[in-house]
């Protein structure tokens, strides 16, 4: 009986972003496959009226049925790739980033900013009552979005004269559009966490790229600078590749399994296929199930007397203010060293240095002032 | 409207509350029979808590000047004899006024005049009060 | 019964409560005092399991705030700006307070409405007496049993102060609710309140009612044969309101037999008491060097 009261209160504060995440899902899910099946048609058109303008393109191209420009080789553009660019995974997944924060910082970081936080926190309902109910509204609105503009995607590449291409694939799409909704819940899943790193909106969302993509970068960060270091280290193998693959990295970062698809050969290749579907649907999940359970723990935990600071667990600020310094300065360091050809030691730390320095002051001016006023 | 409350006096809040209850119904201005406002009422009215309200009408009721009738309300006793009208309180302020007459170039003649005026103003009201028995 | 016990909270490195120990009962009216920075929005975010303290407890009848989640039915908190229903109509604030608590009366809250002639808006529309009165009557509405108001008459055009302190009495007197009101406008605590908690630095200083503070502090004004003595000005335990020729007016924390004997020994010619208000006993017990900050 009285939960639903939270669900309804965090719909009355979300329901405009929510309703406008379907909306446009539906059409980014349909509107890009309906215009590339237009070009399909012309590119088609194209080739049979100038066969001989393409390699390996026979001269009685009109008596082809459309079919055949999909199978023969890459020497046919675009086309090879059919199946694979009727389904908007990159515009998909954007959304579901930006709508993602952006739901999440009405959840908890709007709260947070005004004194809707206080009067939630007043309720009688527990910390863990309310946290799940801005959960379940936001997961909603990707599961809707997901459910609606899936299958009508499905449904007008069936619909159209290249229909061939998705029918002994359907299984395959499907699990491909269920592994966007899991990544789109996870995003907004980790952004929610991070309402209670931030303690207002602006913050959360500074928290939320972070969360995204630090764990990619700063493999990236580390490599680079050891690679200045050449001569100490050996840096043969690429440890950002290998980052990028392994599997604990695909759960910590929901994007890190998106940049692990080839779009190019996935729905032809296998083991590509069978890479793909044996990961990153459950990783996805994987990292929901942490998210959600890490936020939930931050929720409970978050002091409420540090609501507008940057970061409101204050016992780990000299923490932040370390990993803050150290990932600028070997982003510094990395950036003057290249300015030589070869990686230069001593460029390299005086970049270190300077890198260190700025964060070290802007982590002053972030971390340790006082947002909101506090209110004694 | 019938009660002045004095904030910066040194008699407390239903002390005041008592003995101006006491001075309406001697002036006659409140008569046996007729209906007091409620606590709420009267806390609302002055803007003062209605504990204090409540104490000092508990007061009366023990002095006989208030009866309270379940279901209707509080009113005024038909019989009311003042009985332990503090004396000390009242001599100190004659002797008080007398000093202020001093300050205030006010003769003795005319400040006996002026006493025994209203005194036998408010002995009439007391005595009709009485009389009605 | 509410009790606070021993309530203890530090934040960024600052000790803003300190072992805060008091108990409410029913029907009583608590008035919460202090210099700003006192702790006083503090405590009251913390009685009602916002914050969480370091150390001790916020208790209604056995059970604690922090571990039992549906005491909130019961205990209200109005902070001092509707800042957190801004974006909800009247009714929709309504309807939403009465899914929450069972105990909401709707007919309540609607005569309010009416008695004071207030339309259903968005409530960041209303003026600041109407969004006061509003809020108010919203917690009203719920009947619970504890209400924590922080400075609720505060920026109210006079008529507003009264309707507000007007309800609160009336609540109180009908309901037996009790209310802890944290406010600067003295003058009107010391009408309505039972009690009141003097709270500096985060400690509680006292906790007494008007007249038992008056009793332990004494408000003097002294006119001496020769002129004032200077070691009477030079007291530590004194605050001196006015010297005027051989007039002293002065104010003492506690009224001690070593204070008479001193006055005595000075040969005053006319000793006498004056009554203090709450502003005065709040000057001595709280006022003083350096508690600007």
């Amino acid at each position: 009986m009285s939960f639903k009261i939270l669900l309804k209160k965090d719909w009355k504060q979300v329901s405009i972003l929510w309703m406008l995440l379907v909306v446009l899902s539906v059409i980014v899910f349909t509107v890009p496959a309906w215009t590339q099946l237009e070009d399909f048609n012309r590119e088609i058109e194209n080739i049979r009226a100038n066969p001989s303008s393409f390699e390996g393109v026979p001269l009685d191209a009109s008596n082809l049925p459309d079919r055949w420009f999909f199978e023969s080789g890459d020497s046919v553009g675009m086309l090879y790739n059919g199946l694979m660019s009727l389904i908007p995974m990159g515009m998909v997944i954007f959304l579901y980033v930006v709508f993602g924060l952006l739901m999440a910082s009405v959840l908890i970081g709007g709260e947070r900013n005004s004194q809707m936080s206080d009067f939630s926190m007043s309720l009688p309902f527990t910390r863990t009552q309310l946290y799940i109910s801005k959960w379940l509204i936001g997961a909603s609105g990707f599961v809707v979005a997901t459910l609606l503009g899936g299958p009508l995607l499905m449904a007008i590449i069936h619909l159209s004269d290249f229909s061939f291409l998705i029918q002994p694939k359907d299984l395959e799409v499907s699990i491909m559009i269920l592994f966007m909704m899991l990544t789109g819940i996870s995003v907004f899943s980790i952004s929610l966490w991070m309402g209670s790193f931030g303690g207002e909106s602006i913050s959360q969302a500074l928290w939320s790229f972070v969360a995204l993509l630090f764990p990619i970068g700063i493999v990236t960060l580390i490599e680079g600078s050891l690679y200045t270091f050449e001569r100490f280290v050996d840096v043969s193998y690429s440890l950002t590749q290998m980052w990028m693959e392994s599997i604990p990295l695909r759960v910590i970062s929901p994007l890190a399994n998106v940049f692990n698809i080839d779009t190019y050969d996935i729905f032809r290749s296998n083991r590509l296929w069978e890479d793909f579907v044996t990961v990153a649907p459950l990783s996805a999940l994987a990292s929901i199930v942490i998210s959600f359970g890490l936020g939930l723990w931050a929720f409970n935990r978050a002091p409420q007397e540090n609501n507008g600071r940057f970061f409101m667990f204050s016992n780990w600020l000299w923490l932040v203010h370390l990993i803050m310094v150290l990932t600028f300065g070997m982003l510094g360091g990395i950036m003057l060293s290249v300015v030589t050809f070869s990686p230069n030691i001593p460029l390299y730390i005086i970049g270190f240095v300077l890198g260190g320095f700025i964060a070290h002051l802007l982590a002053k001016r972030l971390l340790y002032r006082f947002n909101l006023k506090l209110k004694s | 409207m019938l009660y002045k409350i004095d904030m910066k006096s040194a008699e407390p809040l239903y002390e005041q509350i008592v003995n101006q209850t006491k001075a309406l119904v001697i002036r006659g201005i409140l008569r046996p029979g007729d209906k007091v406002m409620s606590v709420r009422e009267l806390a609302t009215d002055l803007v003062i808590n209605p504990n204090t309200v409540s104490k000092a009408y508990q007061e009366l009721e023990r002095l006989g000047l208030l009866e309270m009738h379940r279901g209707r309300g509080t009113f005024v006793s038909e019989d009311w004899i003042d009985q332990d009208s503090p004396r000390a309180p009242v001599l100190e302020a004659i002797k008080k006024l007398a000093i202020d007459c001093h300050y205030a170039n006010i003769e003795l003649n005319e400040a006996l005049t002026l006493f025994e005026t209203e005194y036998k103003k408010v002995g009439e009201n007391h005595a009709d009060s009485t009389a009605t028995e | 019964m509410l009790t606070v016990q021993q309530l203890s909270k530090t934040i960024d490195r600052q000790q803003v409560l300190q072992d805060i120990d008091f108990t409410v009962n029913s029907g009583e009216i608590i008035a919460l005092v202090g210099r700003n920075g006192a702790g006083k929005t503090t405590l009251l975010r913390t009685m009602v399991g916002i914050i969480r303290p370091d150390k001790g407890d916020v208790r209604y009848g056995p059970s604690s705030i922090f571990e039992k989640a549906e005491l909130k039915r019961d205990v209200i908190f109005v902070p001092d700006s509707a800042d957190a229903l801004k974006h909800y109509t009247i009714n929709e604030a309504a309807a939403l307070y009465e899914s929450i608590y069972p105990s909401f009366n709707r007919s309540v809250f609607r005569e309010t409405l009416t008695r004071y002639n207030i339309d259903n808006k968005k409530i960041r529309q209303l003026s600041k007496g109407q969004k006061a009165m509003v809020t108010l009557s919203l917690a009203f509405a719920v009947q619970a049993k504890y209400y924590l108001l922080d400075e609720p008459t505060d920026g109210l055009d006079v008529v507003a102060k009264s309707d507000v302190l007007k309800l609160m009495i009336a609540q109180v007197e009908a309901r037996n609710c009790s209310i802890i009101v944290s406010s600067h406008q003295l003058h009107e605590l010391e009408r309505i309140a039972d009690r009141i908690i003097m709270i500096e630095k985060g400690r509680v200083k006292a906790v007494m009612s008007l007249d038992e503070a008056r009793e332990t502090s004494v408000k003097l004004q002294v006119v001496f044969n020769d002129q004032v003595p200077v070691e009477l000005l030079e007291r530590k335990d004194i605050e001196v309101i006015n010297v005027t020729g051989r007039v002293a007016l002065f104010m003492a924390k506690e009224r001690t037999k070593e204070l008479e004997t001193f006055v005595d020994a000075h040969d005053p010619m006319l000793i006498e008491e004056i009554p203090m208000s709450l502003e005065d006993i709040f000057r001595v017990q709280l006022g003083g060097e350096a508690s600007v900050f």
